[in-house]
């Protein structure tokens, strides 16, 4: 009489169930590979898009306009706030989180610099609703970043009026609203032709956008809307809206998010 | 007599940028105005009509491409500025067109001065250059069709296509064309493979960029020769053998 361990359907099942076990982790290992090199691909993507060849080339002669000039100071401050710029946005790809202080200052030094390019032809602000603590929120870096140098580097300069671009966080019940208003040309006119056809700056932008949103939720469950669009007046284009609602992650709950990739 | 020159540039410290670097280093350049946009620089040029224009590729209403096809640029020359445009600078280079990066660099603003200046006398040059450049704009980048060789007393308008091969010479490259026809060019091999390994061109030795579709046969050898249509036998260097066949490959 052979023990019920040595019965062939329980051998069989267990050896079942180790193979089913195996294949499943290796499956997820895959999967995960498959997210994180997802992840590398996009962050260079974005890195590439964030130092944009236009916005360093223009600055650095902006600051060999200054030496020129002799205007020592502003070439001074002009180069160590352009330094301290690079590095941020450096330190920040390396980040899918970071805390909202830092990406303010990310976003204040960038709008100033392109203003100071842009011979202050645009008035920006910069809001933060008081119930929310920067120090210790979690954002994805500089989720705006290219739809501000869509607001001001075709958006507003195509445009008559003078330029504003309002930045806001607002609390709401469960989510930060993310919010940037320019009034500029709006999406449709700031496309610009190239060998006849047209080129939306716009859309590359959303599309790498769309899909760091989607590697965001994949890798940490966190579901980010967003959301762009035209504001209308009577029928008239008086700038563009763009809204990320970010779900609430402040410090104490997720300690370990802020990890490098 | 001082050469009059105008700056277009949407943006204003590119503009005191370059107006400070020519005073400082061409004083034999006198910038009689500005202007800050495709309208506005069309208007400058026929108000003030300079000699010489330092255009910006980008700007908020076009191209400084667009604004020379509106005007007769037979009149004056042009010096291309621009921050980053790798599609616009591999069609200028391919044009011979003199262009300079932002910011700019004063040895280069000397040497395109002293080169548009001296070509001053050779008056349809710039013209031809520029129906090159605008041709190979309206097309994408791999199919541009025509690039103008400079030589030290005329400029040739060549198609790629007929283009056999090329090879250094020193510091001059040797371009064979269908025709027998051999032309001499004051730049490196290294700049024209550069300039032609987007449309199938191999560099397949130190000395020699030969263009693909002109081989009639390859003898395999330690790195083998290449016999071209022309029956110019070519060699291929032993490093370069695995890459030229995979090139040759990757082309048929």
């Amino acid at each position: 009489m052979t023990p019920w361990y040595w019965e062939w359907w329980f051998v069989g099942g267990m050896l079942l169930i180790v193979i089913l076990g195996i294949l499943f982790l290796w499956k997820r290992r895959l999967h995960e590979l498959n997210l994180s090199y997802q992840n590398i691909e996009l962050n260079q993507k974005l890195l590439r898009l964030q130092m944009n060849p236009h916005f360093i080339f223009n600055s650095l002669t902006a600051i060999q306009n200054y030496i020129y000039s002799h205007k020592t100071k502003l070439a001074g401050e002009f180069l160590s706030d352009f330094a301290r710029l690079i590095r941020l946005i450096l330190d920040n790809s390396r980040h899918e989180f970071i805390m909202l202080d830092k990406e303010i200052e990310t976003l204040r030094l960038y709008m100033q610099l392109q203003a100071l390019r842009f011979d202050n032809s645009f008035d920006f602000s910069i809001e933060v609703d008081p119930d929310i603590i920067p120090e210790i929120t979690y954002v994805p870096p500089m989720l705006a970043q290219p739809f501000l140098e869509n607001a001001i580097e075709h958006g507003i300069s195509k445009s008559k009026r003078r330029g504003v671009v309002k930045i806001r966080y607002i609390q709401l019940e469960k989510t930060i609203r993310f919010e940037i208003v320019d009034n500029g040309v709006g999406l449709t006119a700031s496309s610009e032709k190239k060998n006849g056809e047209p080129i939306h700056h716009e859309s590359l932008s959303i599309n790498i956008c769309k899909e760091r949103l989607l590697l965001l939720h994949k890798r940490n469950r966190t579901h980010i809307n967003f959301s762009i669009r035209e504001i209308e007046n009577s029928g008239r284009i008086e700038g563009t809206q763009v809204i990320f609602d970010i779900p609430t992650i402040e410090r104490n709950r997720y300690p370990d998010k802020e990890h490098k990739v | 007599m001082k050469i009059s020159a105008v700056i277009i540039d949407d943006e204003l410290n590119a503009r005191k940028a370059l107006l400070n670097l020519i005073e400082m280093y061409c004083p034999e350049v006198n910038v009689v105005g500005e202007a800050i946009d495709v309208a506005g620089g069309l208007h400058a040029i026929t108000a003030l009509n300079p000699q010489l224009v330092f255009l910006d590729i980008k700007m908020p209403d076009g191209t400084g491409f667009d604004l020379l096809k509106r005007i007769d640029n037979s009149q004056f020359k042009v010096i291309f500025v621009t921050a980053y445009d790798q599609f616009a600078i591999h069609a200028i280079k391919m044009s011979a067109v003199d262009y300079l990066l932002k910011p700019i660099n004063p040895k280069e603003l000397q040497e395109a001065v002293r080169k548009v200046l001296d070509l001053s006398k050779l008056d349809d040059n710039l013209k031809m250059k520029l129906s090159v450049l605008e041709e190979n704009l309206k097309v994408s980048h791999t199919q541009i069709r025509k690039i103008i060789l400079n030589t030290s007393s005329s400029l040739h308008v060549v198609s790629i296509g007929n283009i056999i091969r090329c090879e250094a010479d020193e510091n001059y490259t040797r371009v064979v064309i269908t025709d027998d026809q051999a032309i001499m060019v004051s730049k490196t091999l290294k700049e024209f493979d550069d300039l032609l390994s987007p449309f199938g061109f191999c560099r397949v030795h130190q000395s020699h960029l030969v263009n693909l579709q002109m081989i009639i046969s390859y003898e395999k050898g330690s790195g083998g020769m290449i016999l071209m249509k022309n029956k110019d036998k070519i060699p291929v260097s032993g490093r370069r053998k695995d890459f030229f066949i995979q090139a040759l490959e990757l082309f048929n």
